[in-house]
C-alpha cells in the first residue's frame, strides 16, 4: 500500500471517539424498543392481574411466619405472568433484525465500518436490557404491593428467585426470538414462529399432558415415549421448583401448586412429584436450545446476502 | 469492445478495482450468474456504471460495499478488500430506493450515522449542521423523516452517505423515482462532490450519466460490454459510423443533386424530410464539394456536420449487438 493510503487510513481510524456498537445499542434500546410508552405499557400489562391478585390475598389466619407460597397466589401469578412476558418479548424482539433487513435499513447499516457480529450483539443486548428492566420493575412493584398487603417473611427470597427465574426465561426466549428474527426474511414470520412456540409448548402441550399422563396400565405415554425431554415447559418448571424448594425450604404441601404447573403426575387427585430429569440437566437443555437457535441465527445473519 | 489500455495497473493505486468479480445466486439448475467475471478500474472523478435493469449493476455494487458475498474473483476499495472494515471506512453508500428510519428527524438521522461512523458527539453535530445546510434541509431538520418528500429523503440519504467523509462514494440509481427538479438537484450535488472524491454511480438514465460522468462502464447480462472515457467512446463511435448530416432550404432538390456523386457511397433523407444523411466514400472531397454544389444550384445550406452520437445511441447499439451475441 502506498504511503499516502497509509496516512489516510491512519486518519480514518483515529478520527473519532464514539463506538458504533454502543450507538446501535443505544438507538435500539431507546429508539426502537425501549421508548417510554412501550416501557410503561409493558410494565402495566405485567402488573395488571398480579396486583389485583396481591390485594385479594386473604390475610385471615396468616401469621408472621406465613409464606407467600401459601394459597393459590403463585399459581395464578405464574400462569398470567409467563405468557404475558413471553408475548411482550416476542413483540419487541422479533422485528429487530428481520424488519431492518426486510425494509432495507440494514443494507445501509452494513455499509458502515461495523461488523455484523457487533450489529447482532448490540440488538440482542438492547432487547435483553429492555426485558430485564420490565421484569425487575414489574416484580418489584408486585412484591412491594404484596408486602404492603401482608408482610410475608419470605417475600424478599420470593423476589430474588422470581428475578432469577424470569431472567433465565427471558434470556432463553430472547435467544430464540432473535435467532429466528435472523433466520426468516419476513418480520411477520419472525413474530409468528416464537408465538407458535409459546402456544405449542406453554399452552397446548401442558394441556395435552393431562391426558398423556393418564394410563390404565401405569405406563402413561408421557413416560413411555420420554416426552419430558422435549417438554420445554417441564424443564422451566423443574428449574423453578428446585429453586423454590432449595432456597425457601418449604414443606412439600406448600409446593403442591408449583408441582401442578408442570412437573407433577397424579395419584388419584393428589399431585406427586416426578423426577424425570435432574434440574441441572433441565437447565442445560433449555440453555443449549436457546443458544443453538441464537448461534444459528447469528451465523446465517453474518453470511447472508443483504440487498433491497 | 474497448478495453482498458493496461491490465497491469496496481490495484492499490485505484479507488475501486476488481478482477474477475463474479456473483452467482442459487444452486444447481436454479443457478443465476448475476455478475460474470468483471474487471473494474475506477479512478478519481465520476465513473458511471450503466446497464439495463437486471444487468448486474446492483449486485456489483452490493459486493463492493460488503452487503452480499463475492462468489469468485476479488475486489478492492483503495487497496482494501471489498467488504472488510478497512474498505468500509472509505466508502459512502447510497442504495437504490434507500430505506430510512422514518421515526427519526433529519438531524437525529445524520447525527446517528455520524456516531456510527466513529465520530465523537461534537464532530457528528458539526458535520450534521454542515450537511443539512449543504442540502438545504436546515428548515426541515426537526421534522420526522417519514414526513419528507421523496426528493428530501434522497437528499438526507445522500447526506448520510457523506457524513463519514468518504473517499469513494457509491451511488446506486441515485435519481430513480425522483421528479425532474429532484433529479437536477441530486445531479448538481454529485457533480460538486466529484471535485474532491471518487463517485461511482450506477444508472440506466443515460442523459444523466452523460451530464455527470467522465468515465463509464457498460454492463449487460453480468458482463462488461464497454469501459472508457465518454468523449473517447463518442469519438470512436463517430469515426466508426462515418455519417454526415445535411440540412438545406430544399432537401428534396439537394438529394437529387447528391445522389449520383462519385464521392458519396450512400445518401438518403429521413422519414420526416428534416435531414439528409450521407455516407461518403471520400470524406475530404465530400467536405469540399457539397457546399459548392449547393451554392451553384442556389440552395441555402443550413447545417452540414458529422452526425453526433449521444450516449443513448451508443448504449442502445451496444445492447443490440449484445443481444445479437456480438
Amino acid at each position: 500500500m502506498t504511503e499516502n493510503t497509509n496516512t489516510e487510513q491512519f486518519e480514518l481510524t483515529n478520527r473519532g471517539k464514539s463506538n458504533p456498537t454502543i450507538e446501535i445499542f443505544k438507538k435500539t434500546l431507546f429508539g426502537d424498543i425501549g421508548t417510554l410508552p412501550r416501557l410503561i405499557g409493558g410494565i402495566l400489562v405485567l402488573l395488571f392481574i398480579p396486583i389485583i391478585l396481591a390485594f385479594s390475598i386473604d390475610t385471615n389466619g396468616l401469621t408472621t411466619n406465613s409464606s407467600i407460597m401459601e394459597g393459590t397466589f403463585f399459581l395464578v401469578f405464574y400462569l398470567i405472568y409467563m405468557p404475558t412476558l413471553l408475548i411482550i418479548i416476542s413483540l419487541n424482539s422479533a422485528p429487530l433484525i428481520s424488519a431492518e433487513v426486510n425494509q432495507g435499513t440494514m443494507l445501509t447499516l452494513v455499509s458502515y465500518p461495523i461488523s455484523r457480529r457487533n450489529i447482532f450483539l448490540s440488538k440482542f443486548f438492547a432487547s435483553l436490557i429492555f426485558g430485564l428492566i420490565i421484569i425487575s420493575s414489574s416484580l418489584s412493584i408486585i412484591c412491594i404491593s404484596i408486602y404492603l398487603r401482608f408482610p410475608f417473611q419470605d417475600i424478599f427470597l420470593f423476589y430474588i428467585i422470581n428475578l432469577l427465574n424470569w431472567t433465565l426465561v427471558l434470556f432463553i426466549f430472547q435467544s430464540v426470538t432473535i435467532g429466528i428474527s435472523c433466520l426468516v426474511s419476513k418480520p411477520r414470520n419472525a413474530l409468528f414462529i416464537p408465538l407458535m412456540i409459546l402456544m405449542v409448548f406453554f399452552l397446548i402441550f401442558p394441556f395435552m399432558k393431562m391426558f398423556l399422563l393418564v394410563s390404565s396400565d401405569g405406563n402413561p405415554p408421557y413416560e413411555q415415549f420420554y416426552l419430558y425431554w422435549v417438554d420445554i415447559h417441564y424443564h422451566f418448571v423443574n428449574l423453578l421448583y428446585s429453586m423454590l424448594k432449595g432456597v425457601l425450604n418449604l414443606s412439600p404441601d406448600l409446593l403442591q401448586h408449583v408441582m401442578t404447573m408442570g412437573i407433577a403426575k397424579y395419584s388419584g387427585s393428589v399431585p406427586v412429584e416426578t423426577n424425570y430429569v435432574h434440574p441441572i440437566i433441565s437447565f442445560i437443555i433449555v440453555l443449549t436450545m436457546g443458544l443453538c437457535i441464537l448461534f444459528s441465527g447469528f451465523l446465517y445473519f453474518k453470511n447472508r446476502d443483504i440487498q433491497n | 469492445m474497448l478495453k482498458v489500455k493496461s491490465m497491469n495497473i496496481n490495484p492499490n493505486s485505484l479507488e475501486i478495482w476488481s478482477k474477475e468479480l463474479t456473483k452467482i445466486y442459487g444452486k444447481g439448475e436454479q443457478k443465476i450468474t448475476a455478475v460474470d467475471e468483471i474487471n473494474l478500474f475506477v479512478k478519481k472523478g465520476v465513473h458511471g456504471f450503466l446497464g439495463p435493469n437486471g444487468a448486474g449493476k446492483s449486485s456489483t455494487i452490493n459486493m463492493l460495499v460488503g452487503a452480499i458475498s463475492i462468489t469468485n474473483g476479488q475486489a478492492k476499495i483503495k487497496g482494501n478488500n471489498a467488504g472488510s472494515q478497512d474498505a468500509k471506512k472509505f466508502i459512502g453508500f447510497l442504495p437504490q430506493d434507500p430505506a430510512l428510519y422514518g421515526r427519526m428527524t433529519g438531524e437525529q438521522y445524520l447525527q446517528y450515522f455520524g456516531r456510527v461512523s466513529g465520530f465523537g458527539k461534537e464532530k457528528a453535530i458539526e458535520k450534521t449542521k454542515e450537511l443539512l445546510k449543504q442540502f438545504n434541509l436546515t428548515e426541515a431538520k426537526n421534522r420526522k423523516i417519514k414526513t419528507y418528500s421523496r426528493g428530501m429523503k434522497q437528499k438526507i440519504a445522500l447526506a448520510s452517505a457523506l457524513i463519514k467523509e468518504p473517499h469513494v462514494l457509491i451511488l446506486d440509481e441515485p435519481t430513480s423515482n425522483l421528479d425532474p427538479v429532484g433529479r437536477a438537484e441530486i445531479i448538481k450535488e454529485i457533480r460538486a462532490l466529484s471535485k474532491n472524491i471518487c463517485v461511482f454511480v450506477s444508472s440506466h438514465v443515460l442523459s444523466e450519466i452523460e451530464q455527470m460522468c467522465d468515465y463509464i462502464t457498460i454492463i449487460n447480462k453480468g458482463k462488461i460490454v464497454l469501459t472508457n472515457k465518454i468523449e473517447n467512446i463518442k469519438e470512436t463511435h463517430s469515426k466508426a459510423n462515418n455519417v454526415y448530416i445535411l440540412n438545406t432550404n430544399s432537401n428534396k432538390e439537394a438529394l437529387k443533386l447528391l445522389e449520383n456523386q462519385e464521392f458519396i457511397e450512400k445518401v438518403w433523407i429521413d422519414a420526416r424530410g428534416l435531414n439528409i444523411h450521407i455516407i461518403p466514400s471520400d470524406t475530404h472531397t465530400l467536405k469540399q464539394k457539397v457546399p459548392k454544389i449547393l451554392i451553384n444550384n442556389n440552395i441555402l445550406l443550413e447545417k452540414f456536420s458529422q452526425e453526433e452520437f449521444t450516449l443513448e445511441d451508443i448504449f442502445l447499439e451496444m445492447m443490440n449487438d449484445n443481444f445479437r451475441g456480438i
